[in-house]
């Protein structure tokens, strides 16, 4: 366990090196989100959405949107370098486990931006935005916030680790998030698709990776089956995802020789 | 400038081959641009199924601007998008003393150092949109509209163009500055809304707003005969300012550049 701990004070101290790059990373969120919300609230001023949403609503629902897709990212790219080069050799034969190092050094990253989200939802209450978080509403939601976590950390190494067959993978992650991003609520929230549209996107994984963490922020979950529903599809996807993973470097283990691409 | 539009040509021809050497990566992108590009169609659509018009704006007119963005974004990859990404790779490793031997000028050859020929369906995808939405609306002097459209598509370029050299004089003095991509990415990906559509917006909101408007909005305004002169004069001027201004900063903070590990 000390190994780790000490994994995620090394990549904390990286971040504080490096603070610029992650003010990068933070602004390009917050101007992206900020011109989403800008967009929602003229689009919901032209009559769209029958009320369901007004403006504080959606500004609320694309805030933590943004808390839940910067919380919950995982960086694929990391793990393909790592096979392209072939120095995935080294971090295998060290007295390690690979994957919980790689989960740990994106801890100090995800806390850090968490902060600033909380920060910013604080100072949006201060000027008057009405909402109420519950001791259940925040429990829930971040359950389901780290088990969207978990299974986006799976994807991520599923994809990354397709490097074991292919040089470049960035296609496959973009492929996957495109389509996702439909269904996830990134784009638009599901409630305001078409009904065909919401009801394809019960079945599908992308709706637990970020509309329903955000729709238990929202308050917009009953408190029963909905909810021990929705926690329960995370785990499924979890599982389906860790074992996909599981199977991709299993199989991806015996292309791998260590010398790179 | 003969010299660099050979010196470009060639690099292209390279990119190619070398795109062609993974020939499943090349169509698992252009599938990839496709199936973004088809899901902002869709949101649109799906918007504009529950009202006729965002504060003036109608379905084709907002699909102009996705048309126009999504150009943007298609000719940016084709030309000095790269430059976002390995630039601070080469300030950390030392390999920009390899550009500043040439005998070309340095921005150039940091800016347009590959092609992203990965990116080629981009620019395509978005003509047929553009094109299909010019139809439904059926503008007026399509001809003048288009001449002055081209005039604005090259001063949107130069104006991302600029705000990359900008943000990469800085990768000069701050070493590394890896999420400058994921930056960058996010105000072109903004360029896809119809910014002008947005009203009773704060100061704050303006500030984002109008150079997100200049780069897609006014440029696909003219291109359906909505003629906005103040916006238009205001585009190409801030345009060559910002192209001039920002040039000066990169060879000023290429000053403090020691080679590798400076």
């Amino acid at each position: 366990m000390r190994k780790y701990l000490l994994f995620i004070w090394v990549s904390f101290l990286n971040l504080i090196e490096y603070r610029l790059n992650f003010v990068w990373s933070v602004a390009g969120t917050i101007i992206q989100t900020l011109m989403i919300y800008m967009f929602w609230t003229a689009v919901l001023g032209s009559g769209f959405g029958n009320g369901i949403y007004d403006r504080s609503s959606i500004g609320l629902y694309y805030l933590f949107i943004t808390f839940v897709g910067t919380f919950a990212s995982f960086d694929f790219f990391r793990i393909a370098h790592l096979i392209n080069s072939g120095n995935l050799g080294m971090e295998i034969i060290k007295p390690y486990n690979f994957i919980i190092k790689e989960f740990a050094q994106t801890i100090p990253d995800k806390i850090l931006k968490l902060s600033i989200m909380i920060l910013i939802y604080l100072v949006i209450k201060y000027f008057g935005v009405n909402h109420q978080l519950s001791i259940i509403q925040i429990i829930f939601s971040s359950l389901a916030m780290v088990l969207a976590a978990v299974s986006k950390f799976y994807i991520g190494l599923s994809i990354g680790g397709l490097a074991f067959w292919f040089k470049r993978v960035h296609g496959f992650n973009a492929l996957f998030w495109n389509v996702g991003g439909l269904f996830s609520g990134d784009l638009l929230p599901l409630n305001l698709m078409p009904a065909i549209l919401f009801s394809v996107s019960a079945y599908l994984p992308f709706r637990y990776l970020a509309y329903f963490p955000v729709q238990i922020m929202l308050g917009k979950i009953n408190f029963g089956w909905e909810l021990l529903a929705g926690i329960g599809l995370q785990l499924i996807w979890v599982l389906v995802f860790s074992a996909l993973c599981k199977l991709i470097w299993k199989f991806g283990m015996l292309e791998f020789d260590a010398s790179g691409k | 400038m003969k010299r660099y539009i050979r010196q470009y040509f060639r690099m292209f021809k390279l990119s190619f081959m070398n795109e062609m050497t993974h020939r499943g990566n090349f169509l698992t992108w252009a599938i990839v641009h496709t199936t973004s590009f088809i899901s902002m169609i869709v949101l649109f659509k799906i918007i504009y199924l529950g009202t006729s018009q965002i504060h003036g704006w109608s379905q084709y007119q907002a699909m102009l601007v996705l048309g126009v963005g999504t150009l943007v974004t298609g000719i940016g990859s084709l030309t000095f998008f790269p430059f976002m990404y390995n630039f601070g790779q080469d300030v950390q490793n030392g390999d920009l003393d390899l550009k500043l031997l040439k005998p070309l000028d340095v921005l150039f050859q940091s800016a347009f150092c590959w092609v992203d020929v990965e990116d080629i369906i981009v620019a395509p995808n978005a003509i047929l949109l553009i094109v299909y939405s010019l139809w439904k609306l059926s503008p007026q002097n399509i001809i003048i509209n288009l001449i002055l459209f081209l005039i604005l598509l090259l001063s949107s370029l130069m104006i991302l163009f600029s705000v990359l050299t900008l943000i990469q004089s800085l990768t000069l003095k701050f070493i590394r500055v890896d999420y400058v991509a994921g930056f960058f990415w996010s105000l072109v990906n903004i360029t896809k809304y119809p910014a002008k559509a947005i009203t009773n917006i704060g100061k704050a909101g303006l500030i984002l707003l109008v150079p997100v408007a200049v780069i897609s909005s006014v440029p696909a305004e003219v291109l359906f005969g909505r003629f906005d002169w103040l916006w238009i004069f205001g585009s190409v001027i801030s345009a060559i300012v910002m192209f001039f201004l920002s040039r000066w900063v990169f060879y000023k903070s290429l000053k403090s550049y020691s080679s590798a590990s400076s």
